[in-house]
């Protein structure tokens, strides 16, 4: 059956570049979509989950409620005073992972809900680990000591390259977008998420000189041990009822609603997708039957069972779908893996996969009617039509 | 004494058509087929001849009578197991030869194989190509239907009916879609094949044609007569 479905496929071959063409767009659209959603989650479970035992202080309006993913306090300050409060109420932390921050996003995200590629933050000399949270280096040091000194992401590296067309070495000075001066690169961090990897990190002073901020932060990050996270949210909760104290946990929680809208959004394109596949397959195999109703009722005469016609069909819809199916993990993985970086091979793969068994459920539920129609066909009948 | 291979009893087949009215398109034929038998069925078109091919070769039910095949009652059998009766010991050749366009010669051939169990890959491609040589299209095995003249697709089509090695062939007008020098190549082929021991039961209006079968029976308004030696000649 397979063969005879092969040959027939490649008889018909304008109809089977035409449906193999439409199936391969139709499933690109779906995986893109799905592997923007795949990528954007595991991104911010990865970052959240290194962020664990850390509070994040920020102005009360820079709180996340769960309607949006932009999880950077950029729009709005905390002053001296506030933060010395802060600080001062905070007890029992870890000094290397505690340090008010300045953030500046230097390159806007391209899409809804993908974290931004380029951010500038700013941070107290000595505690670099309160926004690097562990990160390892690829090469040099991860700690700051001269007032131009910046440590890059592995994914902002990528990015300034796209940017400039060149790719600065460790030691090297170099220009970031939307900044002045000149910065002399002294680490570069290994690939991990989405919230490190996008960072150009810089001492706090420098950063507010940068942006003009005076003695203001964005934020103040505390780190504690995480077994005792918690019961230091909800002190400092009571204490600050002026600033919005998040848990990693919390800012997860913000971030998972945040995506119900694009989920829906993109559930909303992918049923499209679907539907439509359905359709153009259910018209492409109802046409083919119609056209073949002699061929099928030879078929029938000369031996072939009501299941042997019904399994050409099915499989003939399934090598379209199938064949499509693989163009379109190639095309996908070409506009997707290699232009983002929160998205590896491995994970685009898992997401195609299920893609990949959507649409083999589409081709068979889509081929089903038709099938069992060229099944139903009486070979003496389709033996006479013309 | 030759074993009777098809048997038809008092077989009737009754179409509805549009209003209510009801066409008889048979009305009670006997035919007793033995094995090895060339039969002939004569008659015009409309006369009911196509239409009991088609109940002997498994295609359609009869509305009433019997049909045997090797004695066992065989009109009521299901769908399934009628299309395995005829994918295993029927075959056909139809006037329009009716083979699949996406398949070269030898795949038309072997692909009632297909539809049989047990038979591998190498064994349908080398049975395939012996009957194409049989016929002589060996040269021909991988030309596609439309690149072979009417002629050589009806041999394609005779090699095809022949692959399951069937117990009876039916042939509907074989010649029918034929120039005359063509068809009379394709029936001293049909005679060859009897001569080898193939039960052929042919359909066809030419007298010609019919003058070579062992019997031939007239088809006259779905009633079916045995013509006698006496009664027919070729100029007939």
């Amino acid at each position: 059956m397979l063969q005879l479905a092969f040959k027939n496929i490649l008889f018909r071959k304008m109809r089977t570049l035409l449906t193999i063409l439409g199936v391969a767009s139709s499933i690109t659209l779906v995986m893109f979509m799905n592997g923007i959603l795949v990528g954007t989650e595991k991104s911010y479970i990865g970052s959240f989950a290194n962020m664990a035992g850390q509070i994040r202080v920020q102005p009360k309006s820079e709180a996340l409620n769960g309607n949006s993913t932009d999880t950077l306090p950029v729009g709005a300050f905390l002053d001296r005073s506030t933060m010395e409060k802060i600080l001062a109420a905070a007890g029992g932390t870890d000094p290397a992972r505690t340090s008010a921050v300045v953030v500046q996003t230097l390159i806007n995200s391209t899409a809804p809900s993908v974290p931004a590629p380029l951010v500038l933050a700013g941070v107290e000399p000595g505690h670099e680990d309160a926004i690097l949270l562990g990160l390892e280096m690829a090469e040099g040091e991860g700690k700051l000591t001269g007032e131009h000194d910046v440590i890059l992401g592995a994914a902002t590296l990528k990015e300034l390259a796209r940017q400039t067309g060149s790719t600065p070495r460790v030691g090297e000075l170099f220009t970031l977008p939307s900044t002045p001066g000149e910065w002399r690169l002294v680490g570069i961090g290994r690939k991990r998420d989405a919230l490190t990897d996008t960072l150009a990190v810089v001492p706090l002073k420098a950063a507010q000189q940068a942006f003009g901020r005076g003695d203001t932060v964005n934020y103040v990050t505390l780190g504690y041990p995480v077994d005792g996270v918690q019961e230091a949210a909800e002190r400092l909760k009571a204490e600050l009822s002026t600033v919005d104290v998040a848990t990693a946990d919390a800012l997860l929680e913000a971030v998972d609603k945040g995506l119900t809208a694009q989920r829906a959004f993109f559930r909303m394109i992918n049923t499209t997708v679907y539907l439509t596949a359905t359709a153009i397959i259910f018209m492409v195999m109802y046409t083919a039957v119609m056209e073949r109703t002699r061929e099928i009722g030879t078929m029938r005469a000369v031996g072939a069972s009501r299941w042997t016609v019904v399994g050409e069909i099915l499989i003939e819809a399934l090598l379209f779908v199938f064949t499509g199916a693989l163009i379109a993990s190639v095309m996908g993985w070409v506009v997707l893996v290699p232009q983002w970086d929160f998205l590896s091979t491995p994970e685009y793969i898992a997401s195609a996969a299920q893609t990949l068994g959507a649409a083999l459920l589409v081709a068979l539920g889509s081929s089903l009617y038709p099938a069992i129609r060229a099944a139903r066909i009486n070979p003496l009948e389709a033996l006479r039509y013309e | 004494m030759q074993k009777n291979l098809i048997e038809a009893r008092g077989l009737t087949k009754v179409y509805k058509v549009g209003g209510g009215e009801e066409v008889h398109a048979l009305r009670g034929a006997d035919l007793t087929v033995p094995e090895g038998e060339f039969a002939a069925i004569i008659g015009a078109s409309g006369s009911g001849k196509s239409t009991l091919l088609h109940m002997l070769g498994f295609m359609d039910r009869p509305s009433g009578g019997e049909l045997l095949f090797e004695s066992r009652r065989v009109d009521r059998l299901s769908d399934t197991a009628m299309t395995r009766i005829r994918s295993t010991q029927i075959g056909f050749v139809f006037q329009t030869f009716n083979l699949i366009p996406s398949l070269n010669a030898w795949e038309n051939v072997a692909l009632p194989t297909r539809f049989v169990r047990g038979i591998s890959a190498r064994e349908q491609r080398e049975r395939a190509l012996e009957l194409l040589e049989m016929v002589g299209l060996a040269d021909r095995a991988n030309h596609r239907p439309g690149e072979l003249s009417g002629g050589q697709r009806q041999r394609v089509a005779i090699a095809r009916s022949l692959i399951n090695r069937p117990r009876l062939l039916l042939a509907d007008e074989p010649t029918g879609n034929l120039d005359s020098t063509t068809g009379t190549q394709i029936v001293e082929l049909l005679v060859r094949l009897n001569q080898a021991g193939q039960t052929i039961v042919l359909v066809t209006h030419n007298p010609e044609i019919a003058a070579l079968a062992k019997a031939v029976y007239r088809m006259k308004d779905g009633l079916l007569r045995r013509v006698t030696e006496g009664e027919f000649t070729a100029a007939d």
